[in-house]
């Protein structure tokens, strides 16, 4: 197969015609053994699937329980000319302010090359199969996970550089919410993606996402400029003498928020946190000893704070970029009743920034919060059970509703979510007991074991998908200009 | 950056890119895609942003003979040979690398934190037991995590016991999930760090947890039953659900919930009694008192840096006391196949413990090689060219071939960017001897007249349209740069904004065209009569890192200094090309505005001036 296949999207500039010349005599018989296609090993029949996002690649085989290899895009050696140092940034795609930076592609298409994207894609996933998953060219089954709201141009070129360098017959397309809500052994979730440049919430329900995701741009890359900001102010104050700030590399950066950045706990009403003055020493070139109260402050700005730029009126919340609770609770007020129902119950968040020590027991803490304070009535309108919803969304048709009603009697819901039972300790004053009608589910967080294993269940199951890309034709449709994508992208 | 460094472009990133080129048009026929083709190849960008993926030095590249092309790692095809462990160079049957996780299972385990290969050594004097795995260059050991081993062998096995009892606070006993055996213990929050006495159900391994998800996933999947299509209704429901825009494909879908139909209705409203249930333990978002705790007591010294957990597999630990030695990841020994015709070019010998080859086609043997030492003295780094100084390198050029070859270098005058170097090559066209055997030379037959020849045509003028030196295989020619005055030489505003110079724009990078010509003997293949000469040639891209742009006058005066360097150039320059190099005082805005002429002025004298040079 393979000789046909190569030969229609590969071509070769033409050259003088083909003769040996006289050196290494005597080869020529042994060069022309057999196609690969007769050597098929023991583990072809497993899918691989790679997750994809802007700053990370999982690569590993299906039906296990955790990705083989986690490969981050910020490595050099995926930028680099291959056999020196390069020690400029020079020629990689990265802001050289060190706004930004590290990441495979960015949600601004004008500042993104494609064909860099294609060629980077091209060294991940060539150092997972050789270094990880020992891999050779042969023929696999591919499943990509790629997360929500993910450029089409961008899904394009990945997908293009898996076919064009790796040989794949054809690549099996899954959505990371909806992965992630399998992989919490639920079907209707409200999944957070704490993302690199946005966050979002979808919707999960039945397995399928409802609604347009809502998002924010309190995400890891702004959290890495809050972080940026507090070591930069708290050398110049050590050390004020020198005027010149250290350069602190993106790569270090990012390495000190993965071990240090922790999350206060949610308190009621908002108290002055415990001084935590144990100070924690930072390494060079920052040098310095902050509070481990401080290490908190970033997290707090970055995804708490009503606003996230310097303003008069610091409690006036961003219109654009909510708070990570409001995010959520906006995204619940979204859907409809049955909808909101299931998923209000079963938040589960993900992504990079979710790794931040006790982020997601915060974010689960503050939207019950929000809840129980403001129920589901918008400012101004009556309560939005029973009343007409207003024009986003617009309420599904009747035949669904039903259906959705229908299967809420079959639910499972947890026993202690009937009684509308509340964790201890969150605050319920008597205002909103009326908000809350009988068998209302409590707002609740879920442990999901992310994106990655939620395909390996699927690939486990033998599951066949029906968004599947065949090579040739996907070839075909980009040269001639398309996206390789189905209708509907 | 080390200097000078010489790359060459392999040209599939051309052929293999399906990018319909903009303003062009979208279906092509193969003619007009090979003009094309010949279009591009009059100029290569060094600097544009897909460039560093087609550079190779000449070490990477292997050569088809069928194609006659060179061939870069993206353009060849993998196959493995076999697998072995790097540390024991044990060879692994490839039915037992999986569930192995493609780690050895002999005594082999590196670092958790610094990667090195760990030894077993004893913790006694006497080299009695206990032992402990000791990292020779961290000095690390197993012991820092509690795990010390009765034998000095069967590691392995011990350590797998020791991982399931070993009771530091975070780590709680895996099951043996046999295809997860290679991550025993790492748990789903490692970081939670709880007594184990106070904790009612220490939280799931991740182990346990995908274990739990794939039963119950089974047992769903055995109830519901299949459809006509032999797959479960649920099933193919779930997986149909691409995008973040609620998108069925085969059908008109609706974009969201509410923009159509609504959740698909002959998935929902059927066969009610095939929906899946919710798994019965899931797991709810915990708060992380502890390991907050755990982290203010630790600090950053305590936890483990990116590349370690990473290294340790998903998810990895926060803290240093969790890691795990892990096994060393096996290597693999592979052949290489032209992508484009299938021929194989590289093959290893199938035992691990030698490195030669059966077949090796690398490049080198195919192509000339360049490479580039400098003319000018000493006294100027590499990486501070003066700007608009001339800087005199040589370029050597060797033939592996036995036929004698004629070079054609081709460069643009200015090379690629917004503050571009002069380039001249003084003589780019030339011929190369072949690489004779060495004794033919020494004994005065065959080839060597040839190359007797060349070695008398190098008479290290420097004059244009000669040769520097020559000798039996290789040709050396001078190439001359002279590198921009960067704007942020003469300008004091910082905030220069876009006009302000890049690290790019530092590097000197030219871009070189090299074509080759050359008549070789050709045995006919049928093997009756003569051999045939045959006509060849072919042409590529190199890129040579000549340097980096230094300051203007900076103390290290370039030219003047030095004997026998080419001091006749600055003569020629004239009282104002002196000026230039020394006086720290110029008005630079009048250079700026017109380092064309000067630059100009730079290659008139050295064209007239080296001919007066003549070393020994
Ligand atoms: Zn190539
Ligand atoms: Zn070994
Ligand atoms: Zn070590
Ligand atoms: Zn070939």
């Amino acid at each position: 197969m393979a000789t046909t296949t190569s030969g229609n999207s590969y071509r070769l500039p033409p050259r003088t015609s083909s003769l040996n010349p006289p050196l290494s005599p005597g080869i020529t018989p042994a060069r022309q053994a057999q196609l690969s296609s007769s050597s098929y090993s023991h583990h072809t029949e497993d899918p691989l699937i790679f997750e994809i996002g802007s700053r990370l690649l999982r690569a590993g085989f299906a039906g296990e329980s955790a990705p083989r290899c986690v490969l981050e895009w910020s490595n050099e050696v995926f930028w680099c000319r291959e056999g020196i140092v390069w020690t400029g940034g020079a020629s990689t795609t990265r802001d050289e302010d060190g706004r930004g930076g590290g990441e495979l592609w960015r949600g601004d298409l004008r500042s993104v090359e494609l064909g860099v994207v294609e060629d980077v894609v091209e060294r991940g996933v060539r150092m997972a199969y050789n270094k990880y998953l020992l891999l050779d060219s042969k023929l696999k089954r591919v499943m990509i996970v790629t997360p929500p709201l993910l450029p089409t141009a961008v899904l394009t070129s990945l997908l293009k550089s898996l076919f064009v360098h790796f040989q794949m017959p054809g690549i099996m397309l899954l959505s990371a919410p909806t992965m992630a809500t399998l992989s919490a052994g639920t079907r209707s979730a409200l999944v957070l993606d704490l993302g690199w440049e946005e966050s979002t919430a979808t919707a999960i329900y039945e397995l399928r996402p409802v609604g347009q995701p809502h998002r924010t741009r309190r995400a890891g890359r702004l959290l890495r400029d809050f972080w940026r900001d507090l070591l930069l102010t708290s050398t110049t104050t050590s050390s004020s003498s020198t005027p010149k700030k250290p350069k602190i590399p993106n790569t270090q950066l990012d390495d000190i928020i993965s071990r240090l950045a922790w999350c206060r706990k949610h308190t009621h009403p908002p108290t002055p946190t415990a001084d935590d003055s144990t100070p924690i020493a930072l390494p060079h070139p920052i040098s310095t000893r902050l509070p481990f109260s401080a290490l908190a402050d970033p997290t707090e700005k970055c995804f708490f704070a009503p606003t996230t730029v310097p303003s008069s009126s610091p409690d006036y919340p961003d219109d654009d970029d909510l708070a990570l609770p409001r995010l959520v609770y906006e995204a619940l007020r979204g859907v409809p009743v049955d909808v909101r129902a299931a998923c209000m119950q079963r938040i589960i968040i993900v992504g990079g920034a979710s790794q931040v020590v006790g982020l997601k027991r915060r974010i689960i803490d503050e939207v019950r919060l929000l809840v129980e304070r403001e129920g589901w009535h918008r400012p101004g309108g009556r309560r939005r059970s029973g009343a007409p919803q207003p024009p986003t969304p617009p309420p599904p048709p009747p035949e669904e509703e039903q259906g959705g009603q229908e299967k809420e009697v079959s639910y499972e819901w947890r026993q202690e979510d009937r009684g509308g039972a509340l964790s201890p300790g969150s605050p319920r004053g008597g205002l909103e007991k009326g908000l809350r009608p009988a068998g209302t589910p409590r707002v609740r967080g879920l442990e999901s074991m992310g994106a990655w294993v939620g395909a390996s269940l699927v690939a486990g199951m033998k599951g066949r998908g029906t968004v599947e890309l065949e090579r040739e034709k996907f070839l075909q449709a980009v040269a001639g200009g398309g996206t390789g994508l189905p209708v509907g992208y | 950056m080390v200097f000078p460094t010489i790359h060459i472009s392999c040209p599939c990133a051309d052929s293999i890119s399906i990018t319909p080129k903009p303003a062009k048009k979208k279906s092509r026929s193969h003619k007009a895609a090979e003009e094309e083709e010949s279009e591009e190849e009059e100029r290569f960008d060094p600097r544009s942003a897909r460039s560093n993926f087609s550079l190779f030095p000449l070490e990477s590249l292997l050569y088809c003979e069928d194609c006659n092309q060179i061939r870069c790692p993206r353009c060849v095809h993998d196959e493995i040979v076999c697998y072995f462990c790097p540390s024991c160079l044990f060879e692994v049957p490839s039915s037992a690398i999986k569930s192995d996780g493609n780690r050895c299972t002999r005594n082999c385990f590196s670092c958790p934190i610094c990667f090195a290969s760990l030894v077993v050594a004893s913790t006694r004097d006497d080299q009695s037991g206990p032992y402990v795995l000791l990292c020779p260059h961290c000095h690390w050991s197993s012991s820092e995590i509690g795990i010390e081993f009765e034998k000095p062998t069967s590691i392995t096995t011990q350590l797998a016991q020791k991982l399931k009892t070993v009771s530091t606070p975070s780590v709680t006993p895996a099951p043996s999930a046999p295809s997860d055996s290679y991550f025993p213990t790492i748990s789903i929050t490692p970081t939670i760090s709880l007594p184990p006495n106070d904790a009612p159900r220490a939280p799931p391994t991740t182990a346990e947890m995908y274990q739990r998800l794939k039963v119950h996933y089974a047992s769903q999947r055995a109830s519901t039953g299949t459809d006509e299509f032999g797959s479960s209704n649920a099933l193919s429901r779930l997986i149909g659900l691409y995008s973040s825009t609620s998108l069925t494909v085969g059908g008109p879908k609706p974009r969201s919930f509410s923009g159509g139909s609504g959740i698909s209705k002959p998935l929902i409203g059927r066969d009610r009694k095939s929906e899946w249930s919710e798994m019965d333990h899931t797991l709810e978002i915990q708060n992380e008192d502890t390991t907050i705790a755990q982290l203010r007591k630790q600090g950053f010294a305590g936890t483990t840096s990116t590349a370690q957990r990473l290294n340790q597999g998903v998810p990895g630990p926060l803290f240093t006391q969790d890691v795990r030695p892990l096994a060393v990841l096996l290597r693999t020994k592979r052949s290489k196949r032209c992508r484009a015709c299938r021929h194989i070019l590289v093959k290893p010998e199938s035992k691990v413990t030698t490195t030669r080859f059966r077949i090796k086609l690398v490049a080198m043997n195919y192509i000339p090689s360049l490479s580039i030492s400098r003319l000018d003295p000493g006294s100027v780094s590499y990486n501070s060219l003066t700007p608009l100084t001339t800087h005199q390198f040589l370029l050597t050029v060797t033939n592996p071939l036995f036929d004698a070859i004629n070079v054609t270098l081709a460069t643009p005058q200015r090379t690629p960017g917004r503050f571009g170097t002069t380039v001249t090559i003084l003589c780019p066209d030339f011929e190369v001897g072949a690489n004779s055997d060495i004794w033919d030379e020494a004994l005065g037959t065959g080839d060597a007249a040839t190359g007797g020849k060349n070695t008398r045509k190098g008479k290290k003028t420097g004059n244009t349209g000669t040769v520097w030196d020559a000798g039996r295989n290789w040709t050396t020619v001078v190439i001359e740069i002279v590198p921009p005055l960067l704007p942020s030489e003469y300008t004091t505003d910082e905030a220069g904004g876009k006009d302000s110079p890049t690290e790019d724009d530092y590097l000197v990078q030219v871009p070189v065209s090299v074509r080759v010509e050359y008549e070789t003997d050709v045995e006919r293949e049928d093997g009756l009569g003569k051999e045939v000469k045959e006509r060849r040639e072919h042409t590529y891209w190199s890129v040579l890192g000549l340097g980096r742009i230094g300051k203007f006058g900076a103390p290290t005066t370039p030219l003047a200094v030095g004997t026998g360097g080419p001091v006749d150039v600055l003569g020629a320059l004239g009282p104002s090309g002196v000026g230039l190099g020394r006086s720290s005082t110029y008005n630079v805005a009048k250079v700026g505005s017109s380092p064309p002429i000067v630059a100009g002025m730079v290659g008139m004298g050295v064209a007239g001036g080296l001919g007066k040079r003549n070393l020994k």
